[in-house]
């Protein structure tokens, strides 16, 4: 294992997706010194046990700007990274089976169109059908659809993005976990782990589901709270069993293809217990029935794995983002099932925050201090 | 060679002169220029710019209309090879002439089996597919999604103007560990030796032990792998997640055990 | 339709273990069900057909595949006790739920819910890392004994056989039995892993055993032409000319490994020991692990002859049984674990204790 380092400029806390693109984008913008802490190995939470979707089709101008952002990024994120992201635009297919939901999509469309973002709204089973062969919807009453959403690799995203980094100096350090944090006058000094102490100017939480933990150890109260999601995955199977993301709130799934042929599925869980990483056997049961009535040609695939994976929730699903009570110390915590897909944007945020650069969007709107207020970033485009 | 026969030639498929679209970058620049510079054979109108939408400096200049022939601003190339792996028409290679004294390296296209590998001999093909010369393979990158291979090769400096194609007359021995997902030994050491030495992080980025035998065949030689190269004892090593089902089941079967209500 | 099966007793493998945990929880008169993934029950037992070694009382001087047979009899016996269901597999455990998941070839599966659990879902072979080893005609030992002895089918004309431990040289002669040229046995440690009679039995037919030699590359086009082997230093790097045998399969009999998916996935407190080739489970003096309602035995608790599996299995199933409240006779329990210290006190058995030291607790309670 490398030396452990004894001070840094910015120590990065977590090594999902948000924590190692933030590293890349605060290096590439010029700050010396990084040092990102993963208590496991990179994309060992969350990131690496994601859904992967990547959309722009939200109901919120914010979410929509920041998620078009994370398209921009996508698109050329393979070049500027020098490896590959396993990018596939196959779109989104959003079902609805409900009338207020679907009242809802049109409204979303409008907005996403007054953005820029081309999406189609449709009642026309046919339609979904040209996009998605033998998708059995004939239950559902609209959709929607934007052919440039899609999926990536998460844990290729993740790695590009990391050696990315490297290349820019930032440091990794696994199995590393952090214990504790010296705040003196407010402002935090240094983060102590079970490896050694590291003084630093700066400090990110990037910890996912376990941010707010780590945010306490600062004496900075978090509302977040980790829930457990499901998730399976078949066999490879040849490409064009399901082109699009296919995906509905009120009929709890996604559903996709990867470029290497294995089908992805997930759902939200009925419980919101807090069981760790276990998987369990009803949901495995549930995912592939809604595969089954969703895509029935799919029937005779098999499924190789399933496991469980956290969404880093907050009271309103939206993140935090910005500098705490606590100076120098920042989060980029709570993207509520979000994180990989909004991890270039917010990793582009917090970069110009400790750049003194004009960050894409102003985040003052995710302070954390917003529940207090009352305040509320209210997403009707989740489940 | 008369004109005629040049025409002939020509309105077979090959190049036999520089002209608009089909340029040479100017010699002084080109031979001081680390990393090298792209040379697009693209003579012909044809309604096709992924060489000018792909570029990300902005090297191939834009066009006015799609049926444009491809124009290079030098001063923007860096030779990163992206319009190599994009061009429908495998028309775009990337020329460095500070390899050696008398070498050069060509990136070129290549979308045949068998795919060769690093440091293998090849036969440079030239334009009309006759072999020409021996190189060597110093690189291959790899694809991503449905892109080209881009094969980096040395060839003699005195036939950059020669030599566009390559025949892989020898099949590399596969040293496979992974059978489900058909991972070589070679790529799990270039990663090892990147850092990626815990099983897990293997599999992610491999995806070593992700295929129906969940890593019963490849773990073993994995670890030990690892410990070498890391110096520790397989003991001392995570053997990664064991995750359910052990064995792959149909969606079909799987779904027959639903059972509404319980928890999930 | 949704299926959950109830059961006193699970038993995982129908294998030398699993069936002997199997006949002695019922003998106690325990309702024990055997999950075997194989079309048949008798797991590596029915691929033997050499005589075995050991003591009476692990059938020494018996044939494979008829102590199989004689264990399944002793099964029959005990009338409906015993549940075999074959061509089934376990393909998971899920702590949360406190079920195993079981498949039936792909058309039936179900939940199994059981008070108590026996895991002996034994092991899996090495493979080395050579050029070309996914050429058709490189085969696994186990793969070799499948085909020729159950199946009946000779698996090609002439072999390399890689590695000289009890299974390398056993199928060798297995392979000269069926009529195939065994061109030589190579193994990179300086003495055979196996037993010497073993060796001397296959010597004595002309066929070299070349210590100190590994393969470096298989060779052929579509399918495997040939071996090319090399002689090796004590660090295992080749020196001098390698050398090519033409063959048409080349055998791997490289070791094994125990199959340990479920005991992980079940919460069970393991480590790898190189003594027992592999990661095992952490076990109390009833082979019990540190899931109380788990046992394990056979090559799944580490990897040793099918004598020591059957004997561990009689313990494993024992100490199940009276977990479930059944009465059962201590002596036989001590009787076993005297059989097993003989088994294991030759040079072998030293390596085994030595392995079996590093996982063994005294009590889950202390």
């Amino acid at each position: 294992m490398t030396e452990f380092p004894k001070t840094a400029d910015v120590v990065v806390i977590g090594g999902g997706g948000v924590g190692v693109a933030t590293a890349y984008y605060l290096a590439k913008a010029g700050r010396k010194n990084v040092v990102v802490l993963e208590k496991n190995t990179v994309c060992s939470g969350s990131t690496g046990r994601c859904g992967a979707g990547i959309r722009a089709q939200w109901g919120l101008e914010l979410n929509c700007r920041m998620a078009l952002a994370c398209l921009d990024t996508f698109e050329h994120l393979d070049e500027e990274l020098g490896l590959p992201t396993g990018l596939n635009q196959g779109g989104y297919l959003l079902v609805a089976y409900k009338e207020k939901e679907w009242a809802q999509f049109q409204k979303n469309v409008e907005l996403q169109h007054s953005l820029g973002i081309m999406s189609e709204a449709f009642t026309d089973v046919k339609r979904a059908q040209e996009i998605c062969p033998g998708v059995a919807v004939d239950d559902a009453i609209g959709f929607t659809f934007y052919a440039r959403d899609g999926h990536a690799d998460p844990f290729l995203t993740t790695f590009a993005f990391q050696e990315a980094a490297k290349r820019y100096g930032v440091k990794f350090c696994k199995f590393t976990e952090v214990t504790g944090m010296k705040v003196v006058n407010g402002q935090v000094k240094a983060v102590e782990t079970n490896r050694g102490t590291i003084e630093c100017s700066d400090v990110i939480n990037c910890a996912g589901s376990w941010a707010q933990d780590v945010a306490k150890l600062a004496g900075v109260e978090l509302p977040n709270w980790a829930e457990r999601h499901q998730i399976l995955i078949t066999e490879p199977v040849d490409p064009g069993v399901c082109p699009p993301m296919l995906m509905s709130f009120s009929g709890n799934y996604y559903i996709q293809q990867r470029p290497h042929g294995s089908i992805i599925a997930g759902e939200s869980p009925t419980s919101d217990v807090r069981l760790g990483y276990t998987s369990n056997v009803n949901s495995v049961a549930s995912i592939a029935r809604t595969i089954l009535k969703i895509l029935p040609r799919a029937k005779n695939i098999r499924v190789v794995r399933q496991w469980a994976g956290h969404y880093d929730m907050t009271p309103d699903s939206a993140p935090i983002l910005g500098e705490t009570d606590v100076k120098h110390f920042w989060h980029a915590t709570g993207f509520s099932g979000h994180g990989f897909m909004l991890a270039p944007v917010a990793g582009q945020i917090m970069a110009a925050l400790l750049t003194g650069g004009k960050p894409p969007f102003d985040p003052t709107i995710m302070d954390y201090h917003r529940f207090e207020r009352g305040e509320r970033i209210v997403e009707p485009n989740v489940v | 060679m008369s004109c005629c026969d040049k025409e002939k030639l020509f309105n077979s498929g090959v190049l036999v002169e520089h002209v608009e679209g089909a340029v040479l970058p100017p010699k002084d620049k080109w031979e001081a220029k680390k990393g090298g510079y792209v040379v697009i054979e693209c003579p012909k109108r044809i309604p096709c710019n992924p060489c000018f939408t792909s570029c990300p400096t902005g090297a191939v200049q834009p066009f006015e209309d799609i049926n444009d022939t491809p124009k290079i601003d030098y001063a923007k190339c860096t030779g990163c090879g992206i319009c190599v792996s994009r061009c429908p028409g495998l028309a775009c290679f990337v020329i460095d002439l500070t390899y050696a004294e008398d070498k050069a390296v060509i990136k070129l296209p290549y979308e045949l089996l068998p795919i060769p590998k690093k440091g293998q001999k090849v036969k440079c093909l030239n334009r009309i597919g006759e072999e020409v010369a021996e190189g060597e393979v110093i690189a291959v990158a790899e694809p991503s999604k449905d892109k080209t291979y881009v094969v980096s090769v040395v060839i003699p400096k005195a036939l950059v103007d020669d030599i566009r194609g390559i025949k892989v007359t020898e099949q590399c021995k596969a040293n496979v560990i992974c059978r489900c997902e058909e991972i070589e030994i070679d790529k799990i050491r270039e990663w090892i030796k990147r850092g990626y030495d815990t099983f897990d992080e293997l599999k992610r980025e491999l995806r070593v032990g992700m295929g129906p035998c969940q890593g019963r065949g490849c773990r073993d030689i994995i670890m030990r792998e690892i410990a070498m190269a890391t110096g520790q004892k397989v003991a001392d090593l995570q053997p990664g997640t064991m995750r359910p089902p052990v064995k792959p089941i149909k969606i079909s079967l799987l779904a027959e055990d639903f059972r509404e209500g319980e928890h999930r | 339709m949704s299926k959950t099966y109830e059961t006193d007793l699970l038993v995982i493998g129908g294998g030398a273990a699993g069936l002997c945990a199997a006949a002695e929880a019922a003998g106690a008169g325990a309702k024990v069900t055997v999950i075997e993934s194989d079309l048949h029950a008798g797991g590596q037992l029915v691929k033997q057909t050499h005589k075995f070694f050991g003591s009476r009382d692990e059938y020494a001087g018996t044939r494979g595949f008829k102590i199989a047979d004689i264990l399944l009899d002793e099964i029959k016996s005990l009338g409906d006790k015993v549940d075999i269901r074959c061509n089934s597999m376990v393909t998971g455990y899920y702590p949360e739920d406190g079920v195993f998941t079981v498949m039936k070839g792909e058309e039936d599966y179900y939940r199994v819910k059981a008070k108590k659990t026996v895991i002996a879902t034994g092991a899996q072979e090495k493979m080395l890392p050579f050029p070309n080893n996914d050429l058709p005609g490189v085969y696994g030992a186990g793969a070799v004994q499948t085909l020729m002895n159950v199946y009946g089918v000779v698996p090609g004309k002439k072999v390399v056989m890689v590695g000289a431990g009890n299974i390398g040289l056993i199928v060798s002669y297995q392979l000269t039995q069926a009529g195939v040229k065994v061109a030589a046995v190579v193994e990179a440690m300086p003495k055979i892993g196996g037993y010497w009679v073993h060796a001397a039995k296959i010597r004595r037919l002309g066929i070299p055993i070349l210590l100190r030699h590994t393969i470096t590359e298989a060779v052929g086009d579509k399918v495997l032409e040939g071996a090319v082997i090399s002689e090796i230093d004590d660090k295992f790097q080749p020196v001098g000319t390698p050398k090519k045998i033409d063959c048409d399969i080349i055998c791997m009999a490289v070791g094994l490994t125990p199959t340990t998916e479920l005991f992980w996935q079940a919460g069970c407190k393991m480590q790898f020991v190189p003594q027992l080739c592999g990661y095992v489970p952490f076990r109390d003096g009833t082979m019990r692990t540190s899931n109380p309602d788990i046992w394990v035995a056979g090559d799944a608790a580490g990897i040793e002859e099918a004598s020591a599996a059957m004997v561990e299995g009689r313990i494993a199933g024992f100490s199940a049984a009276k977990s479930l409240g059944l009465a059962l006779d201590a002596k036989k329990f001590d009787e076993y674990w005297a059989r097993l210290g003989h088994l294991r006190a030759g040079e072998v058995g030293e390596k085994i204790k030595a392995g079996i030291n590093q996982v063994k607790v005294d009590s889950w309670e202390a």
